[in-house]
């Protein structure tokens, strides 16, 4: 090989290292991300899976509130 | 699955054919330069890095400034992450156009060309927005804040890509002119194929991005709503 294709050849040899290491990166990243989402579902189940949890709406959402309060069991007295 | 889901493995697609293709090409079909030899076709990967690198820094721009007229804080994540990804692109475009300056003009650097000196001044100035973001508490004011930021640098990339045609002694060569690309037929077919292959990749890399800082901060508020 001359100079000018070994040097050529690091160019496009860079930027596909570069590429990759991104990807090996990006790869332990979403495995972290992946095992969090699943110790929190652990942890927690859905609270709409849940019949016994209820759903946790925004306190500003109104009608969901109104709603929720009209389905919600009477209190045993 | 949605369309907007599919964008990713579309565009990663792309880029993998039309990089394949683009790097095969100009390594065994396009003519050797007369000027400047086989180590023309440095050519080939570093001036769609840096078109791709402004394009970046140019869509993190236009997100920040969409999160400042509309106050949606969904823009600030897209800017966040163009602007890393332009970063990222900027790295590749100092590396090949040193290992290219060395084989070219004997030296990995000069400072004498401004060219060289404006995309450096661009890369450091979007270095330092991660320094300022970091800095500030995460919320609508970091937002605010990196957005406008973003939003300065934009104002750099037409004077580093015009420093070139403003400059009077240069040795960075000059290869788009008014009188259009001046090089062989083929040579511009293979550039273009290497430039769509780098955007497309680009934005690939991008929908994956977005999608893991949007869990990753969806997993935080969640996190913290349980606390």
């Amino acid at each position: 090989m001359t100079t000018a294709e070994v040097y050529v050849t690091a160019a496009f040899l860079v930027f596909l290292a570069v590429v990759l290491a991104w990807l090996v990166v990006y790869a332990f990243k979403m495995r972290r991300l992946e095992r969090e989402v699943e110790e929190m579902a652990a942890a927690d189940p859905e609270p709409g899976q849940n019949p016994d949890v209820p759903k946790v709406v925004p306190a500003g959402d109104a009608d969901a509130n109104a709603e929720r309060a009209s389905r919600a069991p009477e209190p045993v007295s | 699955m949605s369309l907007r889901n599919n964008l990713g493995p579309a565009f990663a697609l792309v880029a993998f054919m039309f990089l394949i293709a683009a790097f095969a090409l100009a390594f065994y079909w396009v003519p050797t330069d007369a000027d400047q030899g086989f180590s023309q076709r440095i050519f080939y990967v570093h001036v769609p890095l840096a078109l791709t690198a402004y394009a970046c820094f140019a869509w993190g721009a236009w997100k920040a400034l969409r999160l400042l007229w509309t106050n949606d804080n969904k823009y600030d994540l897209e800017s966040y992450t163009a602007v890393h990804m332009g970063v990222i692109f900027g790295i590749l475009v100092l590396v090949t156009g040193a290992i290219w300056a060395r084989i070219s003009w004997g030296v990995w650097w000069s400072w004498g060309e401004r060219q060289l000196v404006l995309f450096l001044v661009l890369f450091l100035f979007y270095c330092a927005y991660f320094m300022l973001r970091n800095s500030v508490d995460a919320g609508p004011r970091q937002a605010r804040m990196s957005a406008v930021y973003a939003l300065f640098g934009v104002v750099l990339i037409p004077i580093s890509f015009l420093a070139i045609r403003l400059s009077e002694n240069f040795i960075h060569p000059v290869v788009f002119t008014r009188d259009g690309p001046q090089m062989a037929a083929s040579m511009f077919f293979v550039f273009c194929l290497s430039t769509v292959g780098t955007i497309a990749l680009a934005t690939a890399l991008y929908h994956v991005e977005l999608s893991g800082k949007r869990l990753d901060l969806k997993l935080k508020q969640r996190r913290k709503s349980y606390s």
